[in-house]
């Protein structure tokens, strides 16, 4: 609970400091806010090791093919940086960045989830045959 | 002359070999024989047996089924760490859960869909071999009336039903399964609407043929026995009446023949019921379990704060609850028409 309580009071300072380094310049506010995104991100990774350690544990006694898993997390991972990504452009005045990071974070996960709709695909197939 | 060669045919007639009419019950099917008792005395404990027998078959089914929704759960773990950010990735993310979600879960449906119609098929296949032998035994007991009129309505039910679950229900399931997954992906009003409908047309259609089925037989049951129980002490006063002499003495016999050919009947009905119950219950057990498995799995879901993810297993969870409606509308129907045989002239 330690780190969260340091990225809590992180992020509260690094407000301050944004609406104090604003005035002296954008882009350094832009930096901090950079900065301090990155750093709450890799605080709140910390927090996730044991939910992968649980998922994994789940993947094992549920017989889950790890693909699919790892599908699943690739695709949260791009979710998450995508959409952050996408807020920061947002933030710093450039929406059609932001919006063009958010649809390729789309792309990325179709392109990822092909796997998953060819076994659907498959499984389709072999039940339509069954009926 | 013409009396004694009256009375030496007669004596004749007394050697000619004679046998009782003789019921037995079709044997079970094979995959099931293994969970009929050896033999039993009273339908309570050969139920027992059966059900002993079937939750020991059915134990590593539960393995397996627990183990799917580890992995549901473990799915949907993951979708609830995108489930907090904001933003158009949701849709994408929400679209990518739901294929991992369907694709787990319509495998599973799938086997257990095949054994639904397989069971169905072997209740009814098993129902055309037993329904003519009580019909035979009830017959002999006295109950023509009664045995042809619960033979036709039963055989009628179990033809319509089985044709309807074949050809109607079971395509109905996948189109239900199908619109809950594209209501999950895309969250929709009107394919939430139409799944909805399909599964009211399902429930309903099953509850209408049972309520149909259930009124046919107190009907015929009320009719058909009363003019059964009048033509037997007919036929008793009349024997009585008309022979004379022995008149009442062969009255007499008939009642032990007709109270005979009643515990023959009921032996075969018992044994009927054991097989349909044996026949029934793992099929029963394996799509309960499931059933409950989801229905938990989509608690636990709930706490995750995933609707979509929830929302789609509680619709398999009710998909499976539709084939156990399935499974348990045959049954019903056969034990209540195997009782009806067995209760025939009381």
């Amino acid at each position: 609970m330690e780190r969260f309580f340091q990225a809590a009071a992180g992020a509260m300072a690094a407000v301050v400091m944004w609406i104090v380094l604003s005035r002296q310049g954008k882009e350094y506010g832009m930096l901090l806010s950079l900065g301090a995104c990155c750093f709450i991100l890799i605080c709140g990774l910390r927090f996730l090791e044991p939910v992968v350690e649980l998922l994994e544990q789940l993947k094992t006694l549920g017989n889950l093919q790890a693909e699919w898993l790892s599908v699943m997390l690739k695709a949260t991972g791009i979710g998450l940086i995508a959409e952050l990504g996408s807020m920061i452009c947002t933030d710093a005045g450039n929406g059609a960045l932001g919006k063009t990071l958010q649809f390729m974070g789309t792309a990325a996960v179709l392109w990822l989830s092909i796997p998953l709709i060819n076994s659907l695909l498959a499984l389709l197939e072999q039940i339509l045959g069954e009926i | 002359m013409k009396r004694l060669l009256m009375l030496l045919i007669l004596i004749g007639l007394l050697t000619l070999p004679v046998s009782a009419m003789e019921f037995t019950a079709p044997d079970a099917p094979e995959d099931v024989q293994e969970l009929m008792p050896a033999e039993t005395e009273s339908f309570a404990e050969g139920l027992l047996t059966v059900i002993k027998a079937a939750i020991a078959r059915f134990a590593p089914e539960l393995k397996h089924a627990a183990g799917s929704c580890l992995a549901l759960l473990a799915i949907v773990l993951l979708a609830s760490l995108f489930n907090s950010m904001p933003g158009n990735n949701t849709r994408i993310i929400r679209f990518v859960t739901t294929l991992a979600l369907t694709l787990l879960l319509l495998g599973n449906a799938n086997s257990m869909i095949n054994l639904c119609t397989q069971t169905v098929q072997a209740i009814s296949d098993y129902s055309k071999l037993l329904l003519p032998v009580m019909t035979g035994a009830l017959a002999a007991q006295g109950g023509m009336t009664s045995a042809t009129a619960i033979y036709a309505g039963t055989a009628l039910f179990n033809t319509v039903l089985t044709s309807l679950i074949a050809k109607l229900l079971v395509p109905l399931v996948y189109v239900f399964l199908a619109l809950s997954a594209a209501n999950s992906a895309a969250g929709e009003q009107i394919l939430m609407k139409m799944r909805d409908f399909v599964k009211w047309l399902m429930t309903w259609g099953l509850k209408t043929i049972l309520y149909i089925f259930t009124g046919y037989m107190s009907i015929t049951g009320v009719i058909t026995g009363t003019a059964d129980a009048a033509a037997v002490k007919a036929a008793k006063l009349t024997i009585s009446g008309v022979i004379p002499v022995v008149g009442g003495i062969l009255s007499d016999a008939s009642e032990t023949v007709i109270v005979s050919a009643g515990v023959m009947k009921n032996a075969v009905g018992l044994y009927g019921l054991l097989a349909i119950v044996a026949i029934w219950i793992t099929p029963f057990l394996q799509i309960g379990t499931q059933f409950l498995l989801l229905k938990l799995t989509a608690v636990l879901c709930s706490v995750l704060g995933v609707k979509n993810a929830t929302d789609l297993i509680e619709d398999f969870s009710g998909a499976m609850g539709i084939l156990l409606g399935m499974i348990g509308a045959v049954s019903f129907l056969m034990l209540i028409s195997m009782i009806c045989f067995m209760k025939g002239m009381g």
